[in-house]
Formats: structure tokens, sequence, C-alpha cells
């Protein structure tokens, strides 16, 4: 038999692939909360939160689909938990497709977790889907006027004035803060930005929560004041989720993710040194 | 062990994906043949339900005028032939000329003039008592040598045949690559929590191992 030379840059792409769902699913079945304390970010995100007036309406943007829904959807339906209870009305609107199942699956979590037709929490009255609007940043510009020229109708074909959520909402002046979940750009830009931009009254708070893959290309127009505040991916709604509910789901998942990552960096650094051992490049 | 179809199929199909990690086979093929065929039909239907069909709703509720993009768009479905002109590239031209005009302002306000903006930053941070705040001066000082080495990076090579100008430039290409490097760090951390997510999936709800 011939010497073979074991090293794991030889090792099939398989073999690393397998380790890495083995260890997931091993620290999936330790299931330990890992706190991540709130950072002045997330505090600040919090402060604009709380702050919303009640009785209020607020804009959510919904732009992410399957890929983002572990990441968001906890986040998300926590929020929609500490809105519904300070009765703050809440207006989904999508700038993807995938946006209109993500949103009905967060709201359903949300209803799920809590009883809300105990507390008289339904749709048309407390929650409106306006769906998916066409059109990427054309879509952000047009809902800057009369909401209702753009949209007249929700998803399921009611008409938007005959729904009590809408009194008084005609334009994005009458909302309290607009806040963006999102796993993709929409036209290369964050959706959030759009709003930033073409509305010039900038007492509106603009929150951005995106996936970890996003936080790189957020985070400049965070640093250039596009956004009022955001939320890094999944650390930042495991820390923001802390500060605004007692749920424990993301935390669990954080430090499944954790583990996992800590390992996939030790076979990249184990790679890279057994390289360099043997004098390649 | 969940008795309900739809999640058998989700853990099934799931299953197939991961297959497809160790090697290519007929279940990973299949699996991602329904994943293509299932995203084209929702996307065909939000198209049709969330788009369409409203449009023709407001056109009947007497917005009339709406029938002239409806027109316009169903001329992109005529392209040219030999006996035929084409006007498939009008909707096109508009649409574009459209997302320019808007983005052009968007792009120019959130990628140039803010970026400049928040580019330009004072060296040395100073507490509200006074005192240097040292981690944000540090912050400050690695963030402004970095835009401005990126930037030299960017034509030294080409432009410049001076060696103290290319060492700025190779520490801008550290930059860069220490950048590119994150953003592969942010990419993977999102595919390990849906990787996280479909095994709690597949353990929770399809096994129904609960802790």
């Amino acid at each position: 038999m011939g010497n073979k030379e074991i090293s794991i840059s030889r090792l099939p792409s398989a073999y690393i692939i397998t380790a890495i769902v083995i260890a997931t699913i091993l620290f999936s079945f330790i299931q330990q909360d890992y706190s991540v304390p709130a950072d002045g970010e997330i505090k600040e995100t919090a402060r604009n939160i709380q702050s919303m007036p009640e009785g209020s309406k607020v804009l959510i943007l919904v732009n992410y689909g399957p890929d983002g829904r572990y990441e968001l959807e906890t986040g998300l339906s926590s929020l929609i938990t500490v809105l519904a209870k300070k009765d703050i009305g809440i207006l989904f609107a999508s700038l993807i497709p995938q946006g209109i199942e993500s949103t009905s699956l967060a709201v359903e979590k949300s209803i799920s977790k809590i009883d809300f037709r105990k507390q008289g929490y339904f749709y048309g009255k407390n929650y409106v889907q306006l769906g998916y609007l066409a059109g990427g940043s054309i879509a952000a510009a047009m809902m800057q006027g009369d909401i209702e020229s753009f949209r007249s109708r929700d998803i399921f074909g009611n008409n938007l004035r005959d729904l009590p959520v809408m009194n008084g909402v005609f334009d994005i002046n009458d909302i309290s803060g607009i806040i963006e979940f999102s796993s993709g750009k929409v036209d290369g830009v964050p959706g959030a930005v759009f709003y930033t931009v073409f509305n010039r009254n900038r007492e509106i708070p603009v929150i951005a929560v995106c996936s970890s893959d996003l936080v790189a290309d957020y985070l400049p127009f965070k640093d250039s004041g596009s956004i009022s505040s955001l939320v890094q991916g999944m650390k930042g709604i495991v820390s923001l989720e802390s500060v605004l509910t007692e749920r424990s789901e993301s935390k669990k998942r954080f430090f499944t993710s954790t583990g996992v990552l800590w390992l996939v960096l030790l076979i990249i650094l184990i790679g890279n040194l057994s390289r360099l051992l043997r004098g390649k490049k | 062990m969940s008795t309900d179809l739809s999640i058998w199929i989700a853990a099934l199909l799931t299953i197939a994906v991961l297959s497809g990690a160790y090697k290519d086979n007929p279940f990973y093929k299949l699996a991602e043949a329904v994943f293509i065929g299932v995203s084209a039909g929702y996307f065909g239907s939000v198209w049709l339900l969330s788009v369409l069909l409203p449009v023709f709703d407001d056109i009947a509720g007497g917005q009339h005028f709406l029938i002239i993009p409806v027109i316009t768009g169903a001329l992109a479905l005529f392209p040219e032939r030999k006996n035929r002109k084409g006007y498939h590239l009008l909707p096109a031209g508009f649409l574009i000329l459209i997302y320019a005009a808007l983005n052009i302002m968007v792009y120019f306000e959130s990628f140039v003039y803010r970026m400049v903006f928040s580019s330009v930053v004072p060296l040395v941070v100073f507490n509200t008592d006074g005192t240097v705040a040292w981690d944000l001066t540090v912050n400050s000082i690695v963030s402004v040598f970095g835009i401005a080495s990126t930037l030299v990076f960017l034509f030294s090579r080409k432009y410049s045949h001076s060696n103290s100008i290319r060492a700025v430039g190779g520490l801008g290409r550290f930059y860069v690559l220490v950048a590119i490097g994150a953003c592969f760090g942010y990419t993977l951390v999102s595919r390990i929590i849906l990787l996280s997510g479909r095994i709690d999936f597949i353990i929770g709800e399809f096994l129904g191992i609960t802790f």
C-alpha cells in the first residue's frame, strides 16, 4: 500500500460538511440559552420602538423570504407582540414577493404565543397586509404620497378605507415609524434607505433589522445616517428580543450557530496551519 | 414522529437537498427540480394576484388610465420578427428611464453624499468630560487610514511607480481583503443559522424529539 499523506486540506469536502451537520445536530441537542448583552445600538432601537405613541400606526416592511426566516422571524414576532400591547396598528408591506408568506408566518407565530383574540387583536382592526408592492424603488417612492391611490386594496381584496386600522392613515407622514426586516437588497439598495431619501420628514424613525449576511451592506447606511438604527443579524435580534420580551427561542438558535461557527473556524485554522507547516502557499 | 403530510414532504425534501452535499444523486436532483418549479409557480401566482388582478379591478372601478401601462407592458410579449417590427423594447426603455431618474437621487444621496459625510470624522474623539475616548479615537484613525489607503490602492498599481505609494496601496489591499473576509464570515453565519433551523425542524417537528 502506498503512503498517503493525510491532511485536512486533502479531505474531501463531504467529510467536512458531514462534520458540520453532525456538530449542528449535537449543539441543537444541548439547547442552552446564550444571552447577548444589549449595546448602545440595541438600546437606541428599543428606545425608538418604545417611544412610538400608543394607538399610532407603524409600517413594517417584510423583505425576507424562507432564507431569512430563522434569523428574522423570531424578531418580527416579538416586535408584533410589543406593538400589539401598545395598541399600535401595523401595516405590513413587502417589496419582494416572498415577503407575503413570511408576514403570515410571523403573525401566526405571534398569535400562537399569546392569545391575541382574547385581547381583541384582529385582522383589519389591528393590522393589515398591503401585500407585495411591485416596482422596488418606484413602489417606495409611490408610498410617500397618497397610499390609497397606490394601493386601494389589501391582499385579500378588501377596500383599505373599509378597514379600521387604516383610519387616519393617508400617506407616510401619518405613520409613526418604519421598520424593515430584510434578508436582501431592493434594486441594489436596502429597502429602508428609499424611505429615508424619498421622505423629507426625517422625524419618522427608520429601523432596519437585517440578516447576518447583509450586515456589511447595511452598516455604511447606519454610519452615514440613512437609517435611524440597525439591528445587526442574529446577534442583534437576540439582544433586542431580550430587551423587549422574555423569549428565548432565538438565544438557543444563536448558541447552536455560535458553536458550529467555532468548529468551522477551527477547521479553517488547522487547514491553513497544515499548509503553512508543509511549506505550501 | 409527525403524521402531517406537509411536514413529511418538507422533511424528505430537506434531507434530499442535504444529501447533495455528499454526492450528486437523483433525490437531490428531484428536490432541486421541485424547488425551481414551486418557486416559479409561487412567483407567477404572486404577480397575478398582487399585481395584475388588482390593476384590472382598478380599471373596472374607474381608473381607466391604467389601461395605458397594461398595454405598454403587454408590448413586451411582442418581440421583433422578420415581417413585424418589435415594440418590446418600449416598456423596457421607459422602465429604465424611470428607474434611472429615481435611483440617481437615491444612489447619490446614500452612496456618495452620506458616505463621504460619514467618512470625514475627527481623528481624536473626546468624552463629554474632556478626556480622550481612546477606543473611539483608535476607531477613527483606523477608519480614516483605511479609507484613504483603499482609495490609493485602487489606482496605485496601474498609475503609480512610486514605492511609497505602492506601500500605502498594499495597506489598502489588506483592508479590502479583511472586508471581503468579514463579508464571507457574515454570509457563513447566515447559512449556518439556516442549517440549524432546518435541523431543528427535522428533530423537533418531523421526529418529534423534544427537550
